[in-house]
């Protein structure tokens, strides 16, 4: 049931219609069941594996919180993390990793086979993993309290605006205000109707729609005719002019569905935090990293970077610490060499940054600042090469092209203008919302006229301008 | 937060005047609709053409058919063979709706031409590659709109518009003309970004293979030609399915000829018609004039030729006639098996 079909509207009009006519208690209930609906629509047999998951945290996490002996604790986080990891392990990762250790044997000499696992990826599984993970750590930091009740728990892990991809919501712990209020805190208290609830709920759903149908969709079709070519049929800047198509591909997909989670959230008084602020309006890596999906990036630094001493322990420490956590975030998005390259190429920058003190140079001017964004897109765009790339043998090819053959086409012209019309109205659209607002919202702010201008320019490309094919959510794979 | 602001009385204000855009889209459409395209323009004349086909003299032939029909049939040449071995005149009419398939076809059929009762002798079906292999529809808001209607609309929903998506979108073409000429709306807009013409057909080309590569991870089968059969035949009219040259080469499968036969119709293989080079085509699967021209004198001629089309057109089998020699002898091997 994906967000940009009808089923989906179908579904969430029956949902929303019945929830706001039950009392409190029964809300929890019903939101529940409508989850693990929505969860058993894809393929029934993932249910299991989120019960069973659901279980053992909340079992795990009120163990933790009843235990004074901080050994027992250190057990308890220990076997959910282990647990939690191998289901991951097991699902998403096992059969590349004994694929690439039969070659690394088969390669020195020694004829060896492991069984494949014919078993399909749970949709969703990375990032109720994590969230669930999160909730453990919390616990056992003391910085939160286990959940009043199972079902409440159940709730958080499978709340289905986010469940297939995210954003990665916390519980609500102390000094997590920044990353905005707790799911687990808001499911346990009742809702309120908001005044601008409906508004808000009503923007973010047009905007995630406009992403993903609009740009993210016709995008997939430009960035499929470069990826999906023989490499001898293309120029250096068609190359280019693809990888520009595939970085407003991922950003308008995934920031979509984040976009429409936080509407259909907000119509039912809840709120999910924001996943994007304008990430191509970054100047330098840092600063994309507090852009691009911001729960799993503040995820890991939260839980990965700063377990591993984070800042502490001097330079060479900290560039440790980056490029571990940058590759494991790579790894996180799947099992390919490509995503680790990816992390590992972040990492990279991360540090490069860091080493020559580019990270805390403020921008002098608006020229200054362009360049800077001008600079940091097409460092980010370098990575979406190793992130969309088939194999590391395309990512050669596409940079040997770029390199050394410029002959600009009309296939390019073509490519880059379509993009500069499905794009370019988002970029300056988020580029004025951002300066007038810490976040996205500032056009609800906005007098009705504007909102009317805007809105009716987004449904009447939602109409017209719908891709060839629709195609499902990138992150849905992760 | 000021009264300007949102708050749920002026978000009503805002959907207010978006619904009011729509209309004045929809509005719009009403009166320009028909400049949008060509193929808008044919498929509003399809009642007319019925009718002059009605009005014609017998036997009465209609062409049904997509882009293929359009740019590879020229009916006055296809007369042209059939006057050269002294057969009497026809009345030819061309239905050619583009990017059209057998589930199109089916309902321009049911709504335009069976109510008209026009005693056709035979409905003559130019076709490539999948047209007539079954599958999911491909444009469920053109075949609301433009082809079935609301009035065939439960007839869609039991056979062939199954899902929700479709279902909405067959309703949202059949009620709303923004919904059902936004890919020609589409179309006309990108036109004016430098280089996209060009550009079109390669993506065109990548979506049509990705849609191809799923369709032929499994056998295709006919079910929706055999019910297409069983609607045009009980009609007393026969139909002649013309495998028509692209410019890849496409396999027949025998499961295609077994359903053809079964449902008492006749196939006329013209893939390998005489070609000159790549001339011969506009782009990898329209003809061009000069080999449209030597298509349809091939066509009329294999028309003729054939024993079912024969008897269907001019009431009596075929008695020692040959084809002309048309200058290929791909024609007479392409004969129906």
């Amino acid at each position: 049931m994906l967000f940009n079909s009808w089923a989906f509207w179908v579904f969430f009009a029956v949902v929303i219609s019945v929830y706001w006519f039950l009392p409190f208690r029964l809300q929890t209930f019903f939101l529940l069941a409508a989850s693990y609906f929505f969860y058993g629509w894809w393929d029934w047999r993932f249910l299991p594996i989120i019960t069973f998951s659901t279980f053992m945290d909340f079992y795990l996490g009120v163990m933790i919180a009843s235990t004074s002996s901080e050994v027992s604790k250190r057990r308890y986080v220990w076997l959910s993390v282990t647990v939690n990891l191998l289901l991951l392990g097991l699902f998403k990762y096992y059969n590349f990793f004994s694929n690439e250790f039969v070659t690394a044997l088969n390669s020195i000499g020694i004829q060896a086979s492991l069984p494949v696992v014919q078993v399909l990826l749970p949709v969703g599984i990375s990032f109720y993993t994590f969230q669930s993970m999160s909730y453990i750590f919390d616990i056992a930091r003391g910085v939160t309290k286990p959940a009043t009740n199972f079902w409440n728990f159940a709730l958080y892990v499978s709340f289905f605006p986010h469940l297939i991809a995210g954003p990665i919501m916390r519980s609500g712990a102390k000094g997590q205000d920044a990353l905005g209020r707790g799911l687990l805190k808001q499911i346990e208290t009742p809702r309120v109707h908001r005044s601008d609830d409906f508004a808000v709920g009503l923007y973010y759903i047009l905007l995630g729609l406009f992403k993903k149908v609009v740009i993210g969709d016709n995008m997939a079709a430009l960035v499929n005719t470069i990826f999906n070519r023989d490499a001898s049929q293309l120029t250096g800047i068609e190359c280019l002019v693809g990888i520009y198509a595939f970085a407003w591909q991922i950003y308008a997909d995934f920031s979509g569905y984040s976009s429409i989670a936080q509407g259909v959230a907000r119509w039912m008084g809840i709120d999910l935090m924001d996943n994007f602020k304008v990430p191509y309006l970054a100047i330098s890596p840092s600063d994309f990293w507090r852009r691009w999906h911001i729960s799993l990036s503040t995820w890991l630094r939260d839980y990965l970077y700063i377990a591993l001493g984070g800042n502490r322990g001097g330079g060479n420490m900290v560039l440790r610490n980056l490029m571990i956590t940058m590759i494991l975030g790579g790894i996180w998005h799947g099992a390919n060499w490509t995503f680790v390259f990816w992390g590992l190429y972040h990492g990279a920058l991360l540090s490069l940054y860091r080493l020559m003190g580019w990270e805390n140079v403020r921008p002098r001017s608006i020229i200054d600042r362009s360049w800077r964004i001008v600079l940091m897109f097409h460092l980010i765009c370098l990575g979406w090469l190793l992130f969309r790339a088939e194999n590391m043998q395309q990512v050669g090819e596409f940079l040997y092209l770029m390199a050394t053959d410029w002959r600009v086409t009309p296939t390019a012209i073509a490519m880059l203008g379509l993009i500069a019309f499905y794009a370019l109205p988002l970029f300056i659209f988020e580029y004025w919302t951002t300066s007038h607002a810490n976040n996205l919202l500032g056009l609800t702010q906005s007098p009705w006229i504007a909102r009317a201008s805007v809105y009716a320019y987004a449904v009447l490309m939602l109409i017209v301008f719908q891709a060839p094919e629709s195609h499902e959510f990138i992150y849905f794979q992760f | 937060m000021n009264s300007s602001t949102s708050n749920s009385r002026s978000e009503w204000k805002v959907i207010a005047s978006v619904l009011a855009v729509l209309l004045i889209g929809e509005i719009s459409l009403y009166f320009t609709e028909n400049r949008l395209s060509y193929d808008v323009q044919h498929i509003g004349q399809i009642p007319a053409i019925v009718n002059d086909i009605k009005q014609g003299n017998s036997p009465r032939v209609l062409f049904l058919g997509n882009s293929l029909t359009r740019a590879g049939i020229r009916p006055d040449i296809v007369k042209r063979a059939w006057a050269g071995v002294n057969l009497p005149d026809a009345t030819i009419g061309l239905i050619y709706p583009d990017d059209t398939v057998l589930t199109d076809w089916l309902y321009v059929y049911r709504r335009f031409v069976q109510p008209a009762n026009t005693q056709l002798r035979l409905v003559i079906i130019c076709f490539a590659n999948d047209h007539l292999d079954d599958g999911p529809v491909r444009n469920s808001e053109r075949l609301g709109s433009q082809f079935a209607g609301l009035s065939l609309a439960a007839e869609a929903f039991s056979h062939d518009v199954l899902s929700l998506s479709d279902r909405v979108r067959y309703l949202l073409g059949a009620t709303s003309r923004l919904w059902a000429n936004r890919e020609r709306i589409q179309k006309r807009v990108l036109a004016l970004i430098p280089g996209y013409q060009e550009f079109a057909p390669i993506i065109n080309d990548v979506v049509r293979s990705d849609g191809q590569a799923a369709a032929h991870a499994k056998p295709p089968t006919y079910n929706q030609l055999a019910r297409f059969l069983n609607i045009v035949t009980s009609d007393g009219t026969k139909v002649v399915f013309v495998a028509t040259p692209v410019r890849q080469p496409y396999p027949l499968p025998d499961e295609l000829y077994k359903a053809i036969r079964r449902g008492g119709a006749e196939i006329i293989d013209l893939r390998g018609f005489e070609r000159t080079g790549p001339g011969d085509f506009l782009d990898s699967l329209h003809l061009a004039p000069a080999a449209a021209e030597r298509f349809s004198k091939a066509l009329g001629s294999a028309l003729v030729g054939n024993d079912y089309a024969h008897t269907a057109l001019w009431g009596t089998r075929l008695q020692g006639y040959r084809t002309e020699p048309s200058g290929s002898s791909t024609v007479g091997s392409g004969m129906a098996r």
